[in-house]
């Protein structure tokens, strides 16, 4: 098991470098010159000098690799070409904001995902079964941004039930927690439910209905323990992409201000730092959640690490 | 049977009453009476004068910080802020600035010369980034006279120099106090507003400074606050922050386009205003460099006659705005209205028959979002060029991608871009950086009258008497007429709106939110 472990943590740790590397590149490959960017069109070239010196941008890109990687080393991932802050700070100033909304949708999307897709698998074809198979549908059909759009004007316009969009109060969380969850809402009900489906007729079920154990238990003990280990790699896996993907597009429309909003506009300022920064910690996030997927599925099926 | 018909009726009160109790909920967390909201699409890229790099962050600079000069709230006309008088010495070489007395900051510093000198060093700093940097590079050396008199001191004469005199002054007692890094995170200035608190990507919070300023220069109409604090918020997304406006969320918001204003014509809550006289100028860029056909002047006359500007306007603007023939906006010195030019076709295809382009050639167009609606701009365009012959393929970009290839005039930039100017009230600056031959950013480095338009756009530079100036000017205008590189489209209205509990006004001739202090509240 300890070599198993050793042996994912090196994959891990490859993983980030190999991500930080790749980043690093193409951001600097792409036709964009974050110096031309930033500037006013009022400003001179004498200005647009003075910031490429500033930033570093006048030194041949192999040395701007090696300085970048002497950096990262010593902790210092580069300062802000737009808020002039340290990008780790200004990431690290905005990351609450997306955890707490991230925490708020993973847990709605796995406790009605779960609930539904469970009920949907022990009533098949009842009106709970068909709600379920209708908001998976919409879920995956339905793109967050248009969901966004559609939840203010009528939660928030028509109705003026909720604020639409910042942060203070629990009513600013429910927009954006809906227009994040729908999708995942969908992936796990619909995951668990097939997954119920075939434990539930499988033989080991039958045995213990046989045997008189409530049905309770047959479902949560004998049948949802079997049917878990595919919807716990999509549920960990899931977490890692409300912080990435869903997060961009939400946090853009509600105006929600965390890491998703903060890295899609530095990506068109062209803040390489802020950008480069959160696609390591992103990284590092997703490498570490699907290490700790390995080891529980280790530890949950020993054939596993015996392999 | 009973029990069902009760469980409905109790969801029905829960339901009626959840109608009923939420709106009232939100409007009361939407509507603080003592905090005005104002909500802008860009973040505040920072709130420390010194290290300006963005229109976006002036609004909020300026509300902390005074300059010697600002525009009349009303007029836009430029009057002394912190300065009583300016006397311009030596035919321009020299400007002497003297100061009111008893201007302070809000650490109660008094605001002096040695904070003046002070601001100016920093920002021409190349360490600190400044936007304004390459302009202060026109000032030699500023001069202390005495503590509220100063001299700037211009290595040759500037007629714009007024350009020079809004920049907000900071304290260079609290700077040496502080430190840079504490200077960035809790500004101080001599503004009516002073700075509580900063969130990035979500709000800045100014509070009223009660007594600030504590002075009432000549010609200035002066504060009278109704409200406590201004909060300015970040929504980068147009439908939210009009929904949020509706809503009564946020109390003003600016740069609507006008297919928004149907919407918010509804709503009895919202108030729209429109100013003509804000800076504004969308037009073509041609780019001979990356083929040289786009120097033919016949070409360019011919592009010139065959767009329907007014059409423009009408349908994609729904009348919001004002065809523009001249390389100037409305509120820009040298702008002559009685220059226009003929929608005519036919004009445009004897033009077009002149010169050397060949039939179903394709001239690539490029744009970008900078512009409104530039998709629909960019495809009327095409039609407008196809009806007399001209064959145009479009080709969309990235904002940063076309800064930059315009910055290195890269060839992928196509035949033609449109481009968004936002706009001053002087065109010097726009002519040394777009029209001058050597500059970096100019598109047509290779005119024919090169020698004369470079030596024009010098002499209106050192030009310190206004009418020979604006005579320099209109010659410089005249060439670029006459070379047809590029032509001008149209410019567009700022339409502006506010919840029904607020009333502001925009100033005349400034682009970016000005004089925020100057909201008024009504209930």
């Amino acid at each position: 098991m300890q070599g198993y472990i050793a042996k994912r943590i090196l994959i891990a740790i490859f993983t980030i470098f190999a991500v930080m590397t790749v980043v690093f590149f193409v951001f600097r490959l792409g036709p964009a010159d974050p110096v031309a960017v930033m500037l006013s069109p009022n400003a001179t070239p004498q200005d647009a000098e003075n910031l490429t010196k500033k930033f570093g941008l006048d030194k041949p890109l192999i040395i701007q690799y090696g300085n970048f990687l002497k950096n990262v080393s010593k902790g210092d991932f580069g300062t802000s070409f737009r808020f002039n802050e340290p990008a780790l700070k200004v990431l690290f100033e905005r990351f609450p904001a997306t955890l707490k909304l991230g925490l708020a949708a993973f847990f709605v999307s796995v406790s009605m995902g779960l609930c539904l897709g469970i009920l949907s698998a022990v009533k098949p074809d009842s009106i709970i079964d068909r709600l379920g198979r209708l908001l998976a549908l919409a879920g995956m059909s339905l793109p967050s941004f248009w969901v966004g759009v559609m939840l203010i004007l009528f939660f928030g316009v028509t109705l003026r039930w909720l604020p639409i969009a910042g942060r203070g109060t629990a009513m600013h969380y429910v927009m954006p927690t809906l227009c994040m969850s729908l999708y995942p809402i969908a992936l796990i009900t619909r995951l668990s439910r097939s997954s119920m489906l075939d434990a539930l007729k499988s033989d080991y079920v039958t045995m213990a209905r046989i045997k008189g154990v409530p049905e309770f238990y047959v479902i949560m003990l004998h049948a949802f323990k079997n049917a878990a280990i595919p919807v716990i790699t999509v549920i960990f896996g899931l977490f890692g992409a409300l912080m990435v993907g869903s997060a961009v597009v939400v946090e853009y429309i509600f105006s929600w201000p965390g890491i998703g909003r903060l890295v899609m506009e530095s990506y068109f300022a062209r803040d390489y730092p802020v950008v480069q920064i959160f696609v390591i910690f992103v990284t590092f996030v997703v490498v570490s959640l699907n290490l700790i997927v390995d080891i529980v599925y280790a530890y949950i099926d020993p054939r596993i690490r015996y392999q | 049977m009973a029990r069902p018909r009760m469980h409905k009726a109790r969801i029905l009160v829960v339901f009626a009453i959840a109608v009923m109790v939420l709106p009232a909920i939100t409007d009361a967390l939407a509507a603080d009476d003592a905090t005005i909201k104002v909500g802008m699409r860009y973040d505040i890229s920072t709130l420390n004068m010194l290290e300006m790099k963005l229109g976006s962050d002036i609004p909020a600079i300026l509300l902390m910080n005074q300059g010697l000069i600002v525009p009349h709230p009303e007029t836009g006309e430029r009057i002394g802020l912190l300065a009583k008088t300016f006397q311009v010495l030596e035919n321009g070489k020299k400007i002497k600035v003297e100061m009111y007395q008893g201007a302070r900051f809000h650490t109660g510093d008094p605001v002096t010369a040695h904070d003046v000198k002070f601001t100016y060093a920093e920002c021409a700093n190349p360490k600190n980034s400044n936007m304004m940097a390459g302009a202060l590079d026109e000032i030699e050396e500023i001069e202390i006279v005495d503590d509220y008199t100063l001299i700037f001191h211009f290595w040759e004469a500037y007629a714009p120099w007024e350009e020079l005199m809004w920049i907000g002054i900071c304290s260079k007692k609290y700077y040496e106090k502080v430190g840079p890094d504490k200077f960035r995170s809790h500004p101080v200035g001599s503004g009516s507003l002073r700075f509580v608190e900063r969130r990035i990507g979500e709000y800045v919070l100014l509070e009223v400074a009660d007594g600030y300023p504590l002075y009432s220069p000549k010609g200035y109409p002066g504060e009278s606050y109704s409200f406590k604090y201004l909060k300015i918020m970040t929504i980068p997304d147009d439908m939210t922050r009009l929904a949020m406006l509706e809503t009564g969320e946020l109390d003003l918001v600016g740069e609507i386009l006008p297919h928004q204003l149907k919407r918010l014509n509804g709503n009895k809550h919202v108030k729209i205003k429109k100013s003509d006289q804000v800076p504004s100028l969308i037009g073509i860029a041609c780019l001979p460099n990356t083929d040289p056909l786009m120097m033919d002047r016949n070409l360019g006359l011919a592009i010139r006659h065959a767009i329907n500007r007014q059409e423009i306007v009408d349908k994609i603007f729904l009348g919001e705005g004002y065809p523009l023939y001249l390389y100037a906006t409305k509120a820009e010195l040298g702008h002559d209205p009685s220059i226009a030019y003929a929608y005519d076709p036919q004009r445009a295809r004897e033009f077009l028959a002149k010169s050397s382009y060949k039939k179903g050639m394709p001239l690539t167009f490029t744009y970008t979002s900078m512009v409104p609606n530039a998709p629909l701009v960019a495809a009327l365009i095409q039609k407008y060029l196809q009806q007399v012959g001209i064959t145009v393929k479009l080709q969309q970009l990235e904002e940063g991608t076309a800064a930059t290839y315009t910055r290195n005039r890269d060839k992928r930039l196509g035949h033609m871009r449109l481009y968004q100017w936002p706009g001053s009230r002087d065109p010097n600056l726009r002519l040394w950086l777009s029209v001058l031959s050597t500059s970096d950013y100019a598109t047509a480095t290779n005119r024919p009258r090169k020698a004369e338009m470079d030596a024009l756009i010098l002499a209106q530079t050192r030009e310190m008497d206004k009418a020979k100036r604006a005579e320099l000017i209109r010659q410089i205008h005249e060439i670029m007429e006459y070379d047809a590189i590029g032509t001008r489209l149209f410019g567009l209205n700022m339409i502006y709106g506010m919840s029904d509990r607020v009333d502001y006004t925009w100033t005349p001739k400034e682009p970016y939110y000005p004089h925020l202090q100057r909201i008024q509240l009504l209930k």
